[in-house]
């Protein structure tokens, strides 16, 4: 009965429906967004590790790579002292030695290239994949997903740089970070064309796990204490200005959802009270057949409960939609992830919409209920 | 052996000028068989007493009994059982729901009942077959003319085979041809030991009665 006054007179449930189910889907998509950053976030992390940045105490940055804002054209002068990377090993053997270079492109425009120590790099960037391979040869280079949509090329293909021509061995996936934006070579190659062998700009320090968190600090204050006249520091301010990105999310969440119980109850209960109006004569007459007050409830709060569940299904579908558009676009690292089909945000979805829809109908359906068949029916 | 009886049953209403009284001391036997006319000009209390003798209006006094059932000493939800299980009503105006077919109509006093699902739709095209509706049971009754919409009307009312039919004014949206058929189904229910009260402006519907009782200013002539 309640499904057949709803498909056949849909009127103002498909008010509530609509109402119920864009403050669903807004929900949601927060809800996924915010559990999507969570979880690649967390995984970052993770793959990362404990991550301390050793480099020379001035700087003028103004281009960045791994969490070092840099690229000025004075930046190149920049060095660290030629005892730091041994110092370094010798205080903990994880350590990703870096020289950052701008160079000329392909097209003449400037372009940070990084050399690194392939195997050391490949310790600490647990977290990257790639189309291709990485480089294994001084010939050959690995690129940035944006670098490589730039310039157009693919793995395989042939670049110039430092006048001669190196062969695309790999493609970084999107990291959303400063990665898809450089050149990755091997150190001791860029370090022969820049002409400054045996320059190293920065040292990375990772020390992976899940204790990872807690051995910054540790990290951070031995290798601070072996090597004086450096700057040592927590690299931490990429994965920093995402969490804040993300704990913004999440605080917007309560409110969010405060505010989609208050209009979802008030279009509930408001449609419900002109039900109870509408519908005096047709709850006269199931009184008058011997309907329970019961009996009235259930079958008036069985509308609600099917409007309520039908908004679920279309605010989760449109939220989960809504939070896949979005998500490339705050942050491209947790978008390249995709939709999330999370079977317990849509559990808690179903839930909270029938118990929003069925609290607000309770009174003005039970008035109903309520209704004296006499008058309702004019037999008085 | 009497199926009804009120005794000295009083109604009164509030309005702004004190109580005015639509019942002034009604007292009735029905017996069981009977068809009974009640009649008499508008405002007289026929459809207050209808409404009574049915459990859905209780009495400011006096009382009500339905095969010896003290009808308004029940609670809520007994006197909704009591509806159900004895009382069939067919309203002016047929107050079918617009929204359900025919047979969905007829089935609406079973819906709460323990009666399982199938034995419903059964008993329901019964019914239906009963005042010759049977192939128009998934029709919604806007689709149906006047005299097929009452017959569906009494078809709801008669579903459940209660002893009692009340009927206000059931032939009063109809021609006077379609009045006639739908009459001799009521003369057919009374035939078959039913027992009905029926509110009528029409005289030519008291012939089927096997009584008639005459109202006047919410009391018996």
């Amino acid at each position: 009965m309640a499904l057949a006054h709803l498909r056949r007179r849909p009127g103002k449930a498909l008010i509530v429906l609509a109402g119920l189910a864009v403050a669903a889907a807004i929900v949601v998509s927060l809800l996924d967004m915010a559990l999507t950053m969570g979880e690649e976030l967390s995984r970052e992390l993770e793959g990362r590790g404990a991550r301390v940045l050793i480099s020379p105490v001035k700087q003028d940055w103004t281009l960045s790579y791994s969490g070092l804002t840099l690229g000025s054209a004075s930046f190149q002068a920049q060095e660290l002292p030629v005892w730091a990377l041994d110092r370094a090993r010798e205080t903990h053997p994880e350590v990703a030695p870096k020289l950052l270079h701008v160079t000329t492109g392909p097209d003449g425009e400037a372009v940070l290239a990084v050399g690194v120590d392939w195997s050391e790099e490949r310790r600490l960037r647990t977290h990257w994949s790639l189309e291709g391979r990485y480089p294994e040869a001084a010939g050959e280079v690995l690129l940035g997903s944006e670098l490589a949509s730039q310039w157009d090329v693919r793995q395989g293909a042939t670049i110039r740089l430092f006048g001669r021509a190196y062969e695309v061995a790999g493609v970084l996936d999107e990291t959303g970070l400063e990665e898809d934006g450089v050149v990755l070579m091997s150190l001791t190659e860029l370090q022969d064309r820049a002409g400054r062998p045996g320059s190293v700009t920065f040292i990375e320090a990772s020390a992976p796990g899940p204790a990872a968190g807690k051995a910054q600090g540790e990290l951070k204050d031995r290798l601070a204490a072996a090597l004086p006249g450096t700057e040592v520091t927590l690299v931490r301010d990429v994965e920093e200005a995402r969490l804040g990105l993300l704990d913004r999310i999440r605080s917007l969440i309560p409110l969010t959802a405060v505010l989609a119980v208050a209009a979802g109850s008030f279009l509930v209960a408001a449609q419900q009270y002109a039900m109870a109006r509408e519908r005096t004569r047709e709850v006269g007459l199931l009184r008058a057949f011997g309907y329970r007050e019961g009996h009235i409830m259930a079958v008036l709060l069985t509308e609600v409960l099917a409007v309520a569940c039908a908004a679920a299904v279309l605010g989760w579908s449109a939220g989960t939609a809504l939070a896949g558009a979005l998500l490339p676009l705050l942050d491209p690292a947790s978008g390249a992830l995709g939709l999330r089909l999370d079977p317990t945000v849509f559990a808690a979805v179903l839930a909270g919409s029938a118990a929003v829809g069925l609290t607000a109908a309770y009174w003005p359906v039970r008035r109903a209920a309520r209704t004296d068949p006499a008058s309702a029916l004019r037999m008085l | 052996m009497a199926l009804i009886e009120a005794v000295d049953v009083r109604k009164e209403y509030p309005s702004g000028d004190g109580p005015v009284a639509a019942l002034r001391g009604v007292s009735l036997t029905l017996d069981t068989g009977e068809l009974l006319a009640v009649v008499g000009p508008s405002g007289s209390g026929k459809s207050t007493l209808l409404g009574i003798l049915g459990g859905l209006n209780p009495p400011t006094a006096g009382s009500v009994t339905v095969d010896g059932i003290d009808v308004y000493s029940l609670g809520q939800d007994r006197l909704a059982d009591f509806r159900n299980e004895y009382v069939g009503f067919v309203f002016q105006e047929f107050q079918l729901l617009p929204y359900l077919t025919v047979l969905q109509n007829v089935m609406l006093p079973l819906a709460v009942t323990d009666i399982p699902p199938r034995r419903q739709v059964e008993m329901a095209e019964k019914a239906l077959e009963g005042v010759g509706l049977v192939g128009k049971a998934r029709r919604l009754p806007g689709q149906l003319s006047g005299g097929e919409q009452e017959r569906v009307a009494i078809a709801r009312a008669i579903v459940n085979e209660p002893p009692l039919i009340l009927a206000d004014e059931p032939t009063g949206a109809l021609d006077s041809a379609t009045g006639e058929r739908i009459m001799e189904l009521f003369a057919g229910l009374h035939g078959r030991g039913r027992s009905v009260v029926m509110v009528t402006h029409n005289p030519d519907n008291l012939r089927y009665a096997t009584r008639v009782l005459t109202m006047k200013d919410g009391a018996v002539q």
